[in-house]
């Protein structure tokens, strides 16, 4: 699996573009940075690439897939996961039903996909916490199964907004390590989006710095 | 009407209750994160209508659970809805309650009173039904979410109301376009698709009555709109400084007036005021119709109001400004729109009252509801058309000033 980015730029309705293209193959297993000052479009890159940009904006370029293009494909389709800042856990689901609506529907039968859930809250070490109010969680514990939430969607690639920025360091390093082992096991290519250089160094991945057009 | 089931009635209330809900689930989203939550849920392959229904309508329906109780209580209890538009023999529960308490014959009182009670008791098992049949949808809904099912089932049912929508829009204009066309019309006669012979006659005829029709109907509205509105800003002031106490207690009790009927409990209060001698004067009506009004401003305020980023009058106080002189000159200018819509809804409420004028009015405080009920009951549809007109434009021209002074207020700055 592969992410291929082709000459990929975002234009404003007055077709001035944000930064300059972009040209990059991430391999499978591999964690590629974005990093840039801050404004430079970082977010609005990987709401290109996933298909969530508002319609102020338009692509130019092409994203391909395992060497299809799904510049254009409607989100849904495209199977390209996101992770934004904010955990967004679903406030009227158990945090239990909130990794069962993530996985996905390849994985069938009740017994199986609890089977599935409860391994994910293993690894996430979140073990009982099933029926847990995702209210009731501390930020890291959010940010977990919101991770977990979007990998059990079996998607080809993992987009994330600086997606720890809002904890402590110390948590922030855990997590990052807890990604990077996921993105090998589950063996797909990951964009992270970010500003700390320690978290670019981590990942020994490519790097695509974003330059103002 | 002939119509047994009262499907006439059933559409004209979806028409006119349709803004109301569209307007306030308006409000209540922008207190859900909408577009992330559904860039995230297509992100796991969800398609955006299963996202919609999945996601963002179990987090919307809480937040609109009370104006819904509140149509359903008003179609309950509607009388000039019904009498237009309800089924004549056996007609509506509260359209026979009203007549059984207007009738000449005194001991029709007392099934009068009963039906009242029966009605009060109709309507809180309605709305416990409601609920229920609510949370066993949701309860449902949840076991399909553990399946992960991600297909399209919801296509046929979201392509129905998608074009059940601006049908009904559709209609409600159409029926605003036929209301103005008869004030303009001589004659029109049931095969013809347009009038044969238009005049302004109407119009004109109508000067001497519509004047204290509207004058009645007009004073009552600003009047209560405006004691509305300042009683919203002062007991939505007062919960900020003083703590959000008893907050969902007293908001129900503030919805109370909307949720029993009005034909159970206006009767009562028109016996009071008669004991007291106050039916029938202007400032009573203006009194019953703040029963009214106040709720669904605060309903249509509260909202906007606790969305307000307190830090805004916590710096404003920080830089030295009194207290009073931040709360005119920051919060409410901030709130400068909210605040007028509520206005304008209060105004287009009291316009629309039917029974607190009639029964608390006693004849003496006329309104142009009355009238327009009145006169659809009876044969002239031309003067229908006129004063129905009239009924619908003093909301809009409200709403309309609503919309257009912020935007002034900003082009000046």
């Amino acid at each position: 699996m592969s992410l291929e980015l082709r000459s990929l730029s975002v234009t404003t309705s007055t077709h001035m573009s944000l930064f300059t293209p972009v040209d990059i193959v991430i391999a499978s297993e591999e964690v590629a940075c974005v990093m840039g000052p801050s404004g430079v479009g970082k977010s609005t890159l990987l709401n290109a690439i996933g298909g969530h940009l508002s319609t102020h904006f338009s692509v130019t370029g092409e994203v391909l897939l395992n060497g299809q293009k799904v510049t254009h494909k409607p989100v849904a389709e495209r199977q390209i996961g996101i992770l934004f800042q904010d955990p967004l856990l679903f406030p009227h689901l158990t945090v239990g039903d909130n990794l069962a609506f993530g996985l996905s529907s390849n994985v069938i039968g009740s017994k199986n996909r609890r089977a599935q859930i409860e391994q994910a809250l293993e690894q996430a070490q979140l073990q009982n916490f099933y029926h847990r109010n995702p209210a009731t969680l501390s930020g890291g514990q959010q940010s977990r199964v919101a991770l977990m939430r979007a990998l059990l969607a079996q998607p080809q690639v993992l987009l994330l907004d600086e997606p720890f920025s809002k904890l402590d360091l110390e948590l922030r390093h855990t997590m990052r390590e807890f990604l990077f082992a996921q993105a090998k096991q589950r063996n797909i290519p990951m964009l992270l989006a970010t500003h700390e250089p320690a978290e670019a160094q981590a990942a020994n991945g490519p790097l695509v710095i974003l330059m103002p057009a | 009407m002939q119509d047994l089931w009262g499907l006439s009635l059933t559409l004209g209330l979806i028409i006119k209750e349709l803004p109301f809900l569209w307007l306030v689930s308006l409000v209540a989203l922008k207190q859900i994160d909408v577009s992330r939550q559904l860039n995230l849920t297509q992100s796991m392959g969800y398609s955006h209508t299963a996202a919609w229904c999945k996601i963002i309508v179990p987090q919307l329906y809480p937040l609109i659970r009370l104006p819904v109780f509140v149509v359903l209580v008003y179609a309950l209890s509607t009388v000039d809805m019904a009498q237009l538009l309800g089924p004549n023999n056996p007609p509506t529960l509260a359209l026979a309650t009203m007549r059984w308490y207007n009738d000449t014959n005194v001991q029709l009182l007392l099934p009068a009173s009963a039906a009242s009670v029966l009605l009060g008791v109709l309507i809180a098992a309605s709305v416990l039904l409601w609920e229920v049949v609510v949370r066993t949808v949701m309860f449902t809904s949840k076991v399909m979410i553990r399946s992960g099912d991600r297909t399209g089932k919801y296509s046929l049912f979201t392509g129905v109301l998608t074009t059940a929508l601006p049908i009904t829009v559709m209609l409600g204009l159409l029926s605003l376009l036929v209301l103005a066309l008869w004030s303009i019309t001589w004659r029109w006669s049931f095969p013809d698709a347009l009038p044969t012979s238009w005049s302004y006659n109407n119009w004109l005829q109508l000067i001497t009555h519509v004047p204290l029709a509207l004058q009645h109907s007009l004073i009552v509205a600003l009047i209560s709109s405006g004691l509305a509105l300042t009683l919203a800003i002062a007991w939505l002031e007062v919960q900020d400084r003083f703590g959000g106490h008893f907050y969902k207690i007293t908001l129900w009790f503030i919805y109370l007036p909307l949720l029993v009927p009005q034909i159970a409990f206006l009767y009562g209060l028109k016996v009071g005021f008669l004991r007291l001698g106050l039916n029938g004067s202007i400032m009573t009506v203006i009194w019953a119709h703040l029963l009214f009004v106040f709720p669904y401003t605060i309903l249509s305020l509260v909202d906007s109001w606790r969305a307000l980023d307190k830090r805004y009058v916590q710096v404003a106080t920080s830089l030295g400004r009194s207290s009073w002189s931040c709360f005119w000159r920051i919060k409410l200018s901030l709130l400068l729109r909210p605040l007028l819509l509520a206005w304008a809804i209060g105004i287009a409420v009291s316009i629309s009252q039917y029974l607190p004028t009639l029964m608390i009015g006693a004849g003496r405080v006329e309104s142009l509801t009355i009238e327009a009920v009145s006169l659809a009951s009876g044969a002239d549809r031309r003067l229908v058309g006129v004063y129905g007109l009239l009924q619908a434009l003093v909301p809009l021209l409200a709403y309309s000033f609503a919309l257009l002074l912020p935007r002034l207020v900003a082009l000046k700055k």
